[in-house]
């Protein structure tokens, strides 16, 4: 495995590990791990205790994988060190999902000790003026840039048909020399454009689920919740957008630098550019989601902890009609799981992402 | 125009529903001809059942404050509010019996009684556009 691969696989194990550490910092200040607390709760020291200890716990574990990940994929292919990394991403997943377990008995354990009571909010608030939650998203016009790429990479793959060698190269070694070889076919010469279109139904997908789910008030500042709730749609919106667009462009640059030659070297720094400006973004949202107070929104409807399954994060609700709701992580929102379009939804993006992966992995083996 | 519900109140959700549809259409918040939101959308963001604001809707649908439009969907009535029936004027009497037995018997006096009447009247039309015959 080149530096450079090493480099990019390692620093997207980090981001991941990142996003997986902070989890106990994210979304609504008064959640600890899926556990409501009551507003004085919140600066009490026991749970920011509580907060940190998950935070060393799989920042440490994370650490140490990562370490020993590193020292062992030092040498050895790419394949295999996709694998090892890969299984790394694993064990730090299983890793998180013990210690969340953890970190929510302990913190149901001091909420009873305390003696801490939530009161469940018993109002409810709608807006009555349709024009205002109309095009809370993008237009559905805006992917059409990301199908003009597609198109640009069929229409090239095409014309030059007969100049693709009939059997190309995949992979470069360590030695800049190619050591992986297929043959061309019209499958293998159109993968990437297939991928590209799944890319595009599950983005559009996303957006579509932003435009449906449901902009719940908060009773007690109908207005400014009404706001920040369209903010917040549009933000997640247009950041989709752009990642996705980017993510397309990469692959038809693969798709160029592996059928028609082009340098390798601009399609490695555009990856890099890419991964960057995906980490950078997406921290970046983040936090301004953070300081404008956009991911302290309390979806009221879905307050009820018996509704959110599975450590807090599933969430199903037979009673409530909406399909999509407000994340308890305030970072984008999730599928109610009781409803049966809910379910079909969800067994389809999972599959589509599924397909999207697998096809380049167990294409180029 | 927002609508607050109260779930623990003993007025039954669907009728809070209605009640505060027809003062958004007497303040003037809600003018003829404007589109009301869907009732799968409007159940989904109260997060209440579809029945109660599909109760709701076709209460008000049969009393004529609001109207199935071909491509908005459910809109206040553009072509007049209904007038004042026998029926309504008898609903009204039937409910104010008990608000002003209950004010004499407290010993509200009927100029009293008749101010505070006025006042919520004008408080219901107060911005401007009310529904006003």
């Amino acid at each position: 495995m080149t530096v450079l691969e090493t480099i990019l696989i390692s620093s997207f194990y980090l981001f991941i590990a990142l996003l997986i550490s902070i989890q106990g910092y994210t979304g609504l200040r008064t959640l600890l791990f899926g556990i409501a607390l009551p507003e004085e709760a919140v600066q009490d020291t026991a749970v920011r205790g509580i907060r940190r200890n998950y935070v060393l716990l799989t920042g440490g574990f994370a650490i140490v994988i990562g370490a020993a990940c590193f020292t062992v994929t030092r040498d050895q292919t790419t394949v295999w060190s996709l694998r090892w990394w890969g299984a790394a991403i694993l064990l730090l997943m299983i890793v998180s999902v013990f210690a969340v377990r953890i970190s929510r008995m302990s913190a149901q354990r001091l909420k009873t000790a305390r003696g801490w009571q939530v009161a469940l909010q018993t109002k409810r608030a709608a807006n009555l003026m349709v024009g205002r939650t109309q095009r809370s998203v993008l237009g559905y016009w805006w992917y059409l840039a990301h199908v003009a790429v597609m198109m640009v990479g069929i229409f090239f793959a095409v014309t030059r048909w007969n100049e693709i060698p009939q059997s190309f190269a995949i992979h470069m070694g360590p030695n800049d020399s190619p050591d992986y070889f297929i043959n061309k076919s019209v499958w293998t010469v159109f993968m990437m454009n297939i991928v590209q279109a799944l890319m595009i139904a599950l983005f559009a997908g996303y957006n579509r689920m932003i435009s449906h789910a449901r902009t719940s008030l908060d009773p007690q500042d109908r207005e400014a919740s009404l706001r920040k709730q369209l903010k917040l749609k549009k933000i997640h919106s247009i950041t989709a957008w752009g990642i996705s667009l980017l993510g397309i462009a990469n692959l038809g640059l693969l798709q160029a630098v592996i059928l028609y030659g082009w340098k390798l070297n601009l399609l490695l720094r555009f990856n890099i550019s890419f991964v960057v400006v995906f980490i950078i973004t997406l921290i970046g949202v983040l936090l301004y989601l953070r300081f404008r107070g956009l991911d302290q929104h309390r979806d009221v409807p879905s307050q009820e902890e018996r509704h959110w399954k599975w450590l807090g994060s599933i969430y199903a609700n037979p009673e409530d009609p909406a399909l999509f709701v407000l994340d308890r992580y305030g970072f984008g929102w999730t599928i109610n799981m009781a409803n049966p379009r809910g379910k079909i939804i969800a067994a389809a993006s999972i599959t589509v992402l599924m397909t999207a992966v697998l096809i380049p992995i167990f294409s180029f083996r | 125009m927002f609508i607050e519900l109260d779930l623990q109140s003993e007025t039954p959700i669907y009728a809070q529903l209605v009640d505060q549809i027809v003062e958004g259409i007497a303040s003037g918040a809600l003018k003829p001809g404007d589109p009301l939101p869907s009732i799968r959308n409007l159940s989904e963001d109260l997060g209440i059942n579809l029945h109660t604001v599909n109760k709701a809707y076709n209460l008000l649908k049969q009393e004529g404050f609001l109207q199935v439009h071909r491509k908005k969907g459910v809109i206040v009535q553009p072509d007049g509010m209904p007038g004042v029936t026998e029926e309504f004027e008898e609903k009204l009497r039937q409910q104010l019996r008990s608000l002003a037995a209950a004010a004499a018997v407290r010993g509200m006096s009927e100029e009293a009684f008749a101010q505070e009447s006025k006042s919520v009247y004008r408080d219901m039309i107060m911005n401007r556009g009310g529904e006003q015959r």
